[in-house]
């Protein structure tokens, strides 16, 4: 694990989101309705579509594009469909927020 | 005089057995005029293990029996002839000797309400051991469920405190746990003893008796320890109640402190703990751990006059090697390291007390008690002159420490040095001031401590007066229900969204803010405070929005700040306060510190249980023993009688989270418990605690959940056994008839069923014929759920489309009941109509979004985060995730200056460039983070959004008009101009289009749009209703008019009314297909509720008719609207 630090839970509305830039595609951190955080690839597997631009409901957020619901600590798409999209450690230490991005470099590297 | 009526007693018989060799003889007892039994008992003799008096013996533990027949009871037919049904055995050990064994004899029937308890240390927790109960099968019950852990309730805290405590008024209390169930049973004391036993386990016994039927007509408890009653040998009479003799102190029951020898008794002792080696027990032990007390329970005249053992009180006095300890602050926690060390090692030490208050230690949780009037100063003083005076403490009271000389080993404090072998820092917090303007006023005060509270006291004294409190946390909730209860005005700024955000989910935060309100407590959250402003003293407190409130008095509970400065000045390593480890130990080996000026291992603490547990290790340590100070599960309660609440555990989501959430909104009941691993993790409940403690358990137990997931939100009740199952359909069918299914009918279920029965197989004919869900809704899944048992497969629950997975509801119900209930924010929808989600869905929460921000403009903030994106970010996203940019062209009119600006535009952020149907220019294309940058550019030309991306107002499409047009009858431009400056900005249920033509030729397509006004010689004939989309659908004639204010007056009127009543999602053509064109004209066609419509149109564009591409103001602003939290590419690439 390799923590970094990426600002404060503050920064994030709650049930919204704020995505970090990588060199290898953004990724959508999420804070949920209890100040949960979860991070996804920015990306719907389905059409690419911002899910930081989605609605945070419950343990989830619904893609802008096509609705597609994906449950933050799994990545999977919920009922019928069935993408998958990547997810990462996050979390909260002193009122930072932690983001992990070793399965990025993992997958620059693949 | 003396009393000649006898009450009657819930404790019938006592007797005292001796140990005689190896046998136990009877020593005496009160009988009550039982004089058979009497007689039985002084001829019987027990062994060990022998008979209740011998298996209490044996057992090492007091033992209770519920029935004597067919028993290990001796003496049951003369206890059957005297009415003896139950019976209590509480062995009295020194160390491992029998002292001697007290049995309690009582009576079983419906009128003796009672209880007696024996509670066990089971793993950190004392459960309940056995216990009798009488006719309280309630509490019995609950008091089966309940854990009590160290310090917490009437068993924890005899536990924690090791002495003998009297609780009065239970029902009422918080401090007893269990008060709901005993406020119930009547049940009025509890007096709680610990019983030393020679096995492992600590055992607690608990006599909790009601005001008809006390335990006993006296209880005295006397105090013998050596740490209080010094030199003098004499034991002190501390507390009791006497329930023959009217008061024995002063005032009430309450005996107030005195010394003096009990009255007819010689004392005893006994050595208390284990750490003490056997043959040195009793005072002689060097560490002096005997506990002296004794406990003239039950009768006063028959305690037996053979005392089970004496032993002389340690004398010895303070030594010359005492070693000097200093304490800076006199509040809980150190109070409390102070009781350990001089219970465990009295002389110990030789203590020094500084304290920058004017007084001792006083338990300052009950602060709010002392503010609201229900309690007074005195009562709460936990350490009196004489407590200080007793154990050698030279205090130093309303003295500050100015400094510590580690090199020295010295405190300075202002009125000279004192030095120290050991130092404890327990110097405590500070309330957070707010630095607002104006927050140096008079009249703005922390709660914190005794000067706050009377400040607060006497500014509440004057009629009439105000106050504000700012922050609606625990302490400042407390504060407002205390100064409400006085009389005074009280409003509350929060800045959260909800209040006790730190404890409480926003539905339990909504359901205390409304229970808050209805004791006159005005709540504002998001409240944004701004400033407090006053000609000398507090006058008024403003808020962000510029409103305005009048205060004579400023509250500020926004946290506290730990009050560490002498540790840093001191030169102790820091943290956010003193860092010490789990010894309490700081950086330097001789300070110490304890309590909320402390940080350990991160952790800052505010409530009451760690700082106890703190206390505890420490007073190990300063005696130089092992001990390790643990984080452990902390939970809260509101002290505001009538809220009740409950938090526990992490009620976090998180990865691998799951949330069982219970809803009663006729009752106001929420529980939400979060479950990981088949582990109960948190729990959160409102308007029914009763279950709390059993929750806790849960959680600090870490039990296994899995086999009574599916009932666990139905507490213990119905666990173990044949509970409804989870299947609502089950739980439905096993209601019996007379389930009242309609609360606002009072239809019951067997009403229904033979409705049904008779014919009625839809929900709406039951409705029709019983009335039930006929008039709140809330019940229409309930009746369905009843049709469905009743017809099995015959039902098929029809027609009604609920919003979404959420609710059974559908949008037409949800919409009328926001209005009916007044329902204002989103988490009192959630609670009020049942929400089977914690925070709605992606479906549900733009619907409900829209209809409370439609029903109510002044009250409810728009939420952007149930928005779709479209709307949260002011532009129509396109599939490649760019976004389209639209500017307002009033009823399709530009300029060269604007083309130009578009132009400019355009070619900057490289769009493509899109002349619409609507009749404006739409430039795709553009990044996200280009979009406040666009916008400016476009705001600089005058331009503002054109709502191409809302459910709103979009164009007002026109043709030129009498202007130009040789055809053209009226000014159609001019109006579909004045109509979409009238109408730009108002949010709707799905989009609207509106079209003027200035003849019946129609250029505009006015004949297809949601209103389309067709220009005519005499006036305005205006159509409704149209569609050009997924279906085609020429508009119907609403109205004709003669003039264009009239044309705007019956526009206006005819979407407020969509905005007022349409279900979300549905165009204009949809909803005038459900409620009729008829009701549509007959609402506008009175012109009083044209009016009004438009009045209440106009309040509502009053807030939402702004341009949010104008929100933006500043460069920052516009920089960090879109920025990513953190850009890592380049750093990536690199």
């Amino acid at each position: 694990m390799s923590w970094t630090d990426i600002g404060t839970l503050d920064d994030i509305p709650v049930r919204g989101a704020r995505v970090v830039k990588t060199g290898h595609g953004c990724i959508a951190v999420f804070r949920t309705t209890a100040d949960e955080v979860f991070a996804l690839d920015d990306a719907c597997p389905h059409k690419g579509g911002p899910l930081s631009e989605g609605i945070v409901h419950g343990d989830s957020v619904t893609c802008p594009l096509h609705s597609r619901v994906f449950a933050f600590a799994t990545g999977e798409a919920q009922g019928a469909d069935t993408e998958v999209t990547q997810t990462y450690p996050v979390k909260v230490e002193d009122g930072r927020l932690m983001l992990d991005l070793s399965k990025l470099a993992d997958r620059s590297a693949a | 005089m003396l009393m000649t009526t006898e009450t009657p007693t819930f404790v019938q018989v006592t007797e005292i057995w001796v140990p005689d060799g190896d046998m136990l003889k009877h020593a005496g007892g009160n009988y009550a005029g039982k004089d058979g039994f009497a007689g039985t008992s002084a001829t019987t003799n027990f062994a060990k293990g022998e008979g209740l008096p011998g298996k209490a013996w044996a057992e090492g533990r007091p033992v209770v029996l519920k029935g004597f027949d067919g028993s290990y009871f001796l003496r049951a037919e003369a206890a059957a002839e005297a009415g003896l049904t139950a019976a209590v055995a509480i062995p009295v050990f020194d160390g491992e000797t029998l002292k001697a064994v007290l049995v309690v004899l009582c009576s079983d029937d419906a009128e003796h309400m009672g209880a007696i308890e024996v509670w066990e240390d089971k793993g950190g927790v004392l459960v309940l051991n056995d216990g009798y109960y009488g006719a309280a099968q309630e509490f019995e019950f609950v008091s089966q469920h309940t854990h009590f852990s160290y310090g917490q309730g009437l068993p924890g805290g005899v536990w924690a405190a090791g002495v003998p405590i009297l609780m009065r008024d239970l029902g009422k209390g918080y401090a007893f746990v269990r008060a709901d169930a005993a406020g119930r049973a009547g049940l009025s004391t509890g007096i709680g003893i610990p019983v030393p036993s020679p096995t492992d386990s600590t055992y607690v016994l608990t006599l909790i008796s009601a005001k008809g039927t006390p335990i006993a007509r006296r209880f005295e408890i006397w105090d013998a320890r050596a740490t209080t009653v010094g030199p003098a040998k004499e034991a002190m009479l501390t507390d009791g109640l006497c329930e023959i003799e009217g008061p024995l102190g002063a005032a009430g029951n309450r005996i107030s402190t005195r010394r003096g020898r009990p009255p007819g008794a010689v004392r005893w002792a006994r050595c208390w703990g284990r750490a003490c080696p056997s043959s040195l027990r009793g005072p002689a032990c060097p560490r002096a751990t005997a506990r002296w007390w004794r406990c003239r329970s039950i009768t006063a005249a028959n305690w037996p006059m053979s005392s089970p053992g004496i032993f002389e009180p340690d004398t010895s006095g303070k030594d010359q090697a005492m070693e000097k300890l200093v304490v800076i602050g006199a509040g809980m926690a150190s109070g409390r390291v102070l009781e350990h060390l001089f219970e465990a090692a009295p002389g110990a030490f030789d203590v020094t007390l500084f304290n920058a208050e004017p007084r001792g230690n006083y338990n300052r949780i009950m602060l709010s008690p002392v503010l609201s009037g229900e309690k007074s100063a005195e009562e709460i003083v936990t350490h009196d002159t004489d407590w200080y005076a007793r154990h050698g403490v030279a205090t130093r009271f309303g003295e500050r420490v100015t400094g510590i000389d580690r090199a020295r080993k010295v405190v300075t404090g202002e009125n000279g040095e004192v030095p120290y072998d050991k130092l404890v820092i327990a110097t405590g917090a500070a309330p957070f001031i707010v630095p607002l303007p104006g927050h140096d006023l008079p009249g703005v005060i922390g709660f914190r401590d005794m000067e706050d509270t009377d400040a607060m006291i006497a500014a509440a004294g004057s009629p009439g007066t105000a106050a504000v409190v700012i922050g609606g946390g625990l302490l400042g909730l407390e504060a407002a229900a205390a100064l409400r209860l006085r009389g005074m005005e009280v409003t509350v700024l929060h800045n959260s969204g909800h209040l006790m955000n730190r404890q409480l989910d926003e539905a339990a935060g909504y359901l205390l803010e409304k229970d808050l309100s209805r004791r006159g407590i005005r709540v504002i959250t998001r409240a944004g405070t701004e400033r407090i402003e006053g000609a000398g003293k507090v006058e008024q407190v403003f808020l962000g929005d510029g409103t305005e409130i009048a205060a004579s008095l400023v509250v500020m509970s926004a946290g506290i700040r730990p009050r560490a400065e002498l540790g840093a000045a001191a030169g102790l390593e820091m943290g956010r306060a003193i860092k010490v480890d789990a010894q309490m130990r700081t950086s330097d080996p001789d300070i110490f510190a304890v309590g909320e000026c402390v940080e350990f291992e991160g952790n800052l603490f505010g409530l009451v249980a760690p700082l106890y547990d703190q206390a505890k290790v420490l007073a190990k340590t300063l005696l130089g023993e092992e001990d390790r100070f643990q984080m452990r599960e902390l939970s809260a309660k509101l002290k505001v009688t009538g809220c009740d609440l409950f938090s526990a555990g992490d009620f976090a989501e998180g990865e691998g989270r799951e949330d069982i959430v219970f809803r009663d909104p006729g009752r106001g009941i929420y529980k939400r418990l979060v479950i990981e691993e088949n582990r109960l993790v948190g729990a959160v409940m409102y308007g029914d605690t009763a279950d709390a403690n059993w929750f806790f358990g849960l959680i600090k137990d870490g039990t296994d959940i899995e086999e009574m997931r599916e009932t666990i939100i139905f507490g213990p009740a119905f666990q173990g056994g044949g509970g409804p199952a989870a299947d609502p359909l089950a739980a439905v069918a096993a209601l019996p008839p007379e389930a009242e299914i309609c609360g606002c009918n009072g239809v019951c279920k067997g009403t229904i069923v033979t409705a049904i029965n008779g014919g009625a197989q839809t929900l709406d004919a039951v409705k029709a014929q019983t009335k039930a869900s006929a008039s709140c809704g809330t019940c229409s899944g309930l009746v369905e759920q009843v049709l469905a048992v009743t017809l099995g497969s015959a039902f098929e629950a029809g027609g009604t489309k609920p919003v979404c997975g959420c609710t059974d509801l559908t949008h037409e119900d949800v919409r009328r009941l926001i209005k009916a209930r007044e329902l204002k924010s989103q988490p009192a929808v959630w609670q009020e109509l049942g929400w089977k989600s914690k925070d709605g869905c992606h479906v549900c929460r733009p619907a409900i979004n829209y209809y409370l921000l439609a029903d109510w403009p002044l009250e409810y903030k728009d939420d952007p985060q149930s928005r779709f994106v479209n709307e949260r970010n002011h532009a129509n996203i396109q599939k490649d995730g760019t976004y389209s940019v639209m500017p307002r062209m009033w009823g399709g009119m530009t300029t060269p200056e604007e083309l130009i600006a578009i132009a400019e535009a355009a070619k900057r952020f490289n769009a493509v460039v899109k002349v619409t149907g609507g009749q404006r220019i739409d430039l795709l294309g553009i990044r996200k983070e280009d979009l406040p940058l666009i916008w400016k550019d476009l705001n600089d030309a005058g331009m503002v959004s054109g709502h191409a991306y809302t459910k709103g107002l979009r164009t007002v499409k026109t043709c030129v008009g009498s202007d130009w047009c040789r055809f053209g009858t009226q000014d159609s431009t001019g109006l579909g101009i004045k109509l979409e400056k009238r109408l730009w900005g108002s949010w709707t249920p799905h989009k609207v289009k509106l079209a003027v033509s200035g003849c019946p030729r129609n250029c505009a397509e006015a004949t297809c749009k949601d209103v389309g006004v067709i220009c005519v010689d005499s006036g305005y004939q205006i159509g409704v209703a149209g569609a050009a989309g997924m279906d085609v659908k020429e508009t119907e004639r609403l109205v004709d008019v003669a003039t264009e204010e009239e044309a705007i007056e019956w526009t206006t009127a005819f979407v407020q009314l969509y905005r007022e009543h349409a279900k979300y999602l549905d165009r204009p053509y949809k909803w005038v297909a459900k409620v009729g064109l008829d009701w549509v004209k007959e609402m506008l066609s009175d012109e009083a509720k044209r009016k009004a419509l438009n009045a209440r149109f106009d309040i509502s564009q009053s807030v939402y008719q702004t341009d949010p591409w104008a929100a933006l103001v500043t460069e920052e602003e516009r920089k960090s609207w879109s920025a990513p939290l953190l850009d890592l590419s380049r750093e990536a690439a690199e």
